[in-house]
């Protein structure tokens, strides 16, 4: 695991600290998007229907994915590897999530409600909130919430977007169609996950570029290296 | 006298197949096979390795292939580099160091004395690339699975009992360098390291030990 540790270690650490804190929402929101962007092409009239069955996490399948990972907390960066098998049936995401050098950092069970840790590695458990930010973010690129026919459903000429009463939105854009983001926001809480450079990955059209950016100061990136459904 | 008969014969056969089937017979390490390491690694002054690493995760019954390659050099100057599927790796040169990610920009320095992780990372690559066996009797439990090329089971004695079953180490013919690690965890992952193209001796540009930019 690369850690890029915190460069305050002086007396004025506290102060600066909270400086770090005022300023980490900007700079995460700064950061260079890792992943090329284009214009979407014009997206036909589809219907609700269509664009959810276009989202390759509809339910009934399972999924094995191995993916590098990089976590800036702050101004802390930390680079994972790991291996994630999504249930969506079940809607579950068991993770293992490893350094570089093949050392197990933690194995995690995300459900829709909540996470359980089925291992820690003992020089990690100074820093318990590492594998509940990943599982967090875990649950919000894989699990929920979801496109659904329920939603009211936008159009625009590029983009189609299907909105939830809760406000929670999702975007599709074409083509091939595809869910380009998926944004939750509400007054305390707000995060969005874009999924870039989907791929034919054994017969399946996936993203292999995910970018969660939460509000809260902290951005996910995934660079898929593999997913096949089991 | 037909009883005596059967009896050999089957200890015959045993002896033929058992080894083959994996069942292997494990000897305290001897006085000759240390010498024998000892005496090789006084002959080690430089190397340079390509590797395979195999991580197998029990849970999803996957295995993960990364490559890269490593360089020493005596007395502590270390290189270690993935190189697929994402590239990564570190230097040392004595007690510091510098490490990178291909996804992150530059590199970072650390102290061993101050970075617990990487000091046990840095100590374990040593004593394998020195083939520093009062090191490893510190730490192991070491038995010895085969003579010829030598291969050593390692059980550990502390802490990393928890989550450490045991390593396999086996050297190259000539004892001069290890060919391949298996690091068994208690929970059925493991991971094994097959290093190749292997070579002892040749000069090695100060630079490999400096920082992540090779070429």
């Amino acid at each position: 695991m690369i850690r890029y540790n915190w460069p305050w270690r002086s007396k004025w650490q506290s102060l600066k600290l909270a400086m770090v804190l005022v300023c980490c929402a900007l700079v995460v929101g700064c950061a260079n998007h890792p992943f090329e962007r284009h214009q979407p092409q014009p997206l036909p009239e589809l219907t609700a229907q269509q664009l959810v069955d276009s989202w390759w996490l509809v339910t009934g399948h399972r999924y094995l994915c191995r993916h590098s990972g990089l976590l800036e907390v702050f101004m802390r960066k930390v680079a994972l590897e790991g291996v994630v098998k999504v249930d969506t049936t079940q809607q579950t995401a068991r993770l293992v999530a490893m350094d570089t050098m093949g050392v197990k950092l933690f194995d995690l069970l995300v459900t829709k409600q909540g996470h359980q840790l089925n291992y820690l590695l003992p020089l990690l458990e100074e820093h318990p909130q590492l594998p509940k930010m990943v599982a967090k973010s875990l649950r919000a690129i894989f699990l929920q919430p979801n496109p659904s026919v329920q939603q009211r459903l936008i159009r625009r000429e590029r983009r189609s977007v299907l909105v939830a009463d809760s406000g929670d939105s999702f975007e599709f854009i074409g083509m091939p169609v595809r869910l380009n983001r998926k944004v939750v926001s509400s007054e305390q809480h707000s995060w969005n996950v874009e999924y870039n450079q989907y791929l034919d990955q054994n017969g399946l059209w996936a993203p292999t570029g995910i970018v969660l950016t939460d509000d809260s100061g902290f951005r996910l990136t995934l660079w898929i290296q593999e997913i096949r459904e089991l | 006298m037909v009883a005596l008969k059967w009896c050999l014969t089957l200890l015959l056969w045993l002896s033929i197949t058992l080894p083959a089937m994996g069942w292997t017979t494990e000897v305290a390490l001897s006085a000759e096979v240390t010498q024998r390491l000892a005496v090789a690694a006084q002959q080690v002054e430089t190397l340079h390795s390509d590797f395979v690493q195999e991580k197998y995760l029990s849970i999803f019954e996957e295995k993960l292939i990364s490559t890269g390659q490593f360089y020493y050099q005596k007395p502590d100057q270390l290189r270690w580099e993935l190189l697929e599927p994402v590239g990564s790796g570190f230097v040392i040169t004595g007690d510091s160091g510098q490490r990178w990610h291909e996804r992150i920009d530059g590199s970072e320095s650390f102290k061993l004395d101050q970075d617990p992780a990487m000091a046990l990372i840095a100590e374990q690559l040593f004593a394998w690339a020195k083939a520093d066996l009062a090191w490893i009797k510190q730490n192991y439990t070491i038995s010895v699975v085969s003579e010829q090329p030598i291969q050593l089971k390692l059980v550990p004695l502390e802490a990393a009992a928890q989550f450490l079953s045991h390593l396999m180490i086996t050297f190259n013919d000539s004892d001069r360098y290890v060919v391949a690690v298996e690091i068994h965890e208690s929970d059925g992952d493991s991971t094994r390291i097959n290093f190749n193209n292997s070579v002892v001796n040749s000069e090695i540009n100060d630079a490999i030990f400096s920082d992540r930019c090779l070429k």
